[in-house]
């Protein structure tokens, strides 16, 4: 009898998850493979694969391309690491705006609070191309940037805002800002009050408290947030299509003009391969210090 | 009560203010008019319902919150102008408010470690914190591995290790079943007399306050009701409102219409109840208390006068050692009893006659001049 049950609540577990696990499988894992397998492909001459073996795409990431066909060439280091810092700018900015702005809303009456969660979620009704757009009319060079400043007399002369990294990271920044304050909100809002008064009792200076009692304490919400930030922005080719025009070109515009103009699909795989890496480099770390302090308590 | 050496009144809050705006616009006291001078080794209890201005009067001492007006002596040094982390007070709260990432033993020496206390020193002094609260060896554990008993003991160690003048104790263990509580009052009691500081306790309990304390201050509406020793207030509650706040009482109401050199008649409604107090005058409008631990069903008094009341009952509790019996005089004033079975059936709506020594009448004074904080 009880063994019956068991196994009906088996069935009823594999019937539940089936279809998200069969979708998963064809549309995720499955294209994914095909990714993995083109990057250790050769491109066509005209677009296509040759079905060999063919490190090269690697090689060619690092500098080293096939040595018949290319001289040693760091620039597509060059773009990861680019990519990289933009990156690591984006969730610094982001960190930097956010981490303050979460504690004054953690301080405001509920009613605020939820007004203050429901202007954060705002920017995803519209479409992220149109909001980008919105930024060229401020950036550009006859924007409202400019426009403010030569009003203020600060400069005489426009300045070049658009189309640099600065324009990509403002732009990211901008794109990005949600991911990184939601998780740490929520780690501010769960921060006990007082812990600070305890601290500051046994004689901690607003500083030490900081120190030894926030910091530590929405550490878990920081991290969250720099990873959802970070991820995307290092694979992010909207805002640097919009606002780096050719100038900024990170990994993520690499990869789609392998795809779609280069037509080189093998090395648009291997450099998509490459971010996946690093990725789950980042997130197998994360996942890796969590499951020990959950191990810990 | 009153004392002239200089110990009796090493903490002096003197004529404390503290108004709070309400959402709507209105204006509460919390502290109204405070004063109240605090003996050096003394366990002061400050009890009331909620609302009543204790905890805003801990926190104000702690330094969390600010007076509008009115000053705080500590030692004969006022210390309202310090930072809540220069002060030599420290506080125990009532959600324990220990450190998640720190283990018991970081915990207690977080005061240590601020003060830069060196290392061995430091270890020695949370070991010797957490054998007094009971919990040695401990050391090594997370607050969320222990219950709730041991995480009041490891915040009663982190607060303690700095060696505080002043212990401050925001309903430490509103948190805890009752007879961890109880353990836990003679505990505090036995550490405080160990330590030989001031412990200042906050409670809405009146047992707990009953339990402890030295002397319990009563507020109500941010104002002093009384302050005395526990057997003050239960016995001679200065105020209407400590006679019903602490313990179960019955207060009987009414005017003074007999006076004679051996006591006063009063009638209660057309009940005439006779006190041996002499100083109401004839006419006066008085109020006697009865607790109902002073009926009984049966005469049984060696000394002194006695009187009986009859009432009709309404309830009957049985708490274990005695019966509770709820009814009514024949005034129809709600009227209780605590007393031992006798073979009087206790039925609902039957007339039960309850008997008390005369001398357990005690008059509450009249409300013309409200004690304001002193000794």
């Amino acid at each position: 009898m009880k063994s019956l049950s068991i196994s009906r609540k088996q069935l009823m577990l594999v019937a539940l998850l089936a279809p998200t696990s069969l979708f998963l499988l064809v549309f995720f894992v499955g294209p994914m493979l095909i990714m993995l397998t083109y990057s250790f492909l050769e491109p066509g001459l005209y677009g296509g694969v040759e079905w060999h073996f063919y490190h090269w795409n690697y090689g060619r990431v690092l500098g080293w391309a096939d040595g018949f066909y290319e001289e040693f060439d760091t620039v597509y280091l060059e773009i990861l690491l680019r990519s990289v810092g933009l990156a690591v700018a984006t969730v610094l900015c982001t960190l930097c705006i956010c981490y303050p702005v979460a504690f004054w809303v953690s301080t405001l009456s509920a009613k605020k609070k939820a007004l203050c969660i429901f202007l954060m979620t705002l920017p995803f009704f519209a479409s992220m191309v149109v909001r980008l757009y919105a930024w060229v009319l401020i950036l550009r060079n006859s924007g409202f940037a400019n426009q403010f400043l030569e009003a203020t007399g600060l400069i005489t002369e426009p300045l070049n805002l658009m189309f640099s990294g600065t324009a990509v990271i403002i732009g990211m920044v901008y794109i990005f800002i949600p991911f990184m304050f939601l998780p740490i909100y929520s780690s501010v809002e769960k921060l006990d009050k007082n812990l600070l008064q305890a601290s500051e009792d046994l004689g901690a200076t607003p500083f030490t408290t900081f120190r030894k009692v926030i910091f530590p304490l929405t550490l878990p919400g920081i991290v969250a947030g720099c990873i959802l930030v970070f991820i995307p922005s290092l694979g992010n080719f909207v805002v640097p299509n919009i606002l780096g025009g050719a100038k900024v070109l990170m990994i993520g515009n690499m990869i789609e003009q392998q795809f779609l103009y280069a037509r080189n699909w093998p090395f648009g795989a291997t450099l998509s391969m490459i971010i996946i890496f690093m990725m789950m480099i980042i997130l197998s770390i994360y996942l890796y210090k969590s499951a020990k302090k959950q191990a810990a308590l | 009560m009153s004392g002239s050496t200089p110990s009796l009144e090493y903490i002096k809050i003197r004529h404390a203010h503290r108004q709070f705006i309400t959402p709507e616009g209105g204006i509460i006291n919390a502290l109204d008019d405070i004063s109240l001078p605090i003996a050096q080794s003394e366990f002061i209890t400050l009890l009331g319902p909620s609302g009543c201005g204790k905890t805003t009067l801990l926190k104000i001492v702690a330094g969390f919150e600010e007076l509008d007006s009115g000053d705080i002596l500590l030692d004969g040094q006022s210390i309202i102008q310090q930072p809540a982390h220069k002060r030599p007070v420290n506080t125990v709260f009532q959600s324990y408010a220990l450190f998640p990432h720190m283990t018991v033993g970081d915990n207690v020496g977080y005061g240590l470690d601020i003060a830069k206390v060196n290392k061995v020193e430091r270890n020695q002094r949370v070991a010797t914190a957490l054998d007094m609260v009971g919990l040695g060896g401990i050391e090594q554990r997370l607050p969320s591995q222990l219950s709730g008993g041991q995480q009041q003991r490891v915040a009663l160690a982190r607060a303690i290790i700095n060696r505080p003048k002043l212990l401050l104790l925001d309903e430490p263990l509103s948190a805890l079943d009752k007879n961890l509580r109880l353990q836990m009052q003679l505990e505090l009691k036995n550490l405080q007399t160990e330590l030989g500081i001031c412990f200042i306790f906050v409670t809405h309990d009146q047992e707990e306050a009953l339990t402890m304390s030295d002397r319990i201050v009563v507020l109500n509406g941010g104002r002093i009701e009384q302050v005395g020793t526990p057997d003050e207030v239960y016995h001679s509650p200065q105020t209407e409102f400590v006679a019903t706040f602490i313990g179960e009482s019955n207060i009987l109401s009414g005017t003074v219409i007999e006076k004679s050199e051996t006591g006063i008649d009063v009638d209660c409604d057309g009940v005439t109840i006779h006190s041996l107090d002499t100083t109401p005058e004839l006419g006066e409008e008085v109020k006697l208390l009865l607790r109902p631990e002073h009926l009984s069903l049966t005469p049984n008094g060696q000394e002194g006068a006695q009187a009986q009341l009859t009432m009709t009952l309404n309830q009957t509790v049985f708490i274990g050692s005695d019966y509770q019996l709820h009814g009514a005089l024949e005034n129809g004033l709600a009227f209780s009893a605590l007393t031992r079975k006798t073979n009087t059936p206790l039925i609902k709506d039957n007339k039960v006659t309850l008997y008390y020594q005369i001398s357990a009448l005690h008059t509450i004074p009249s409300k013309k001049k409200p004690t304001k904080g002193r000794i």
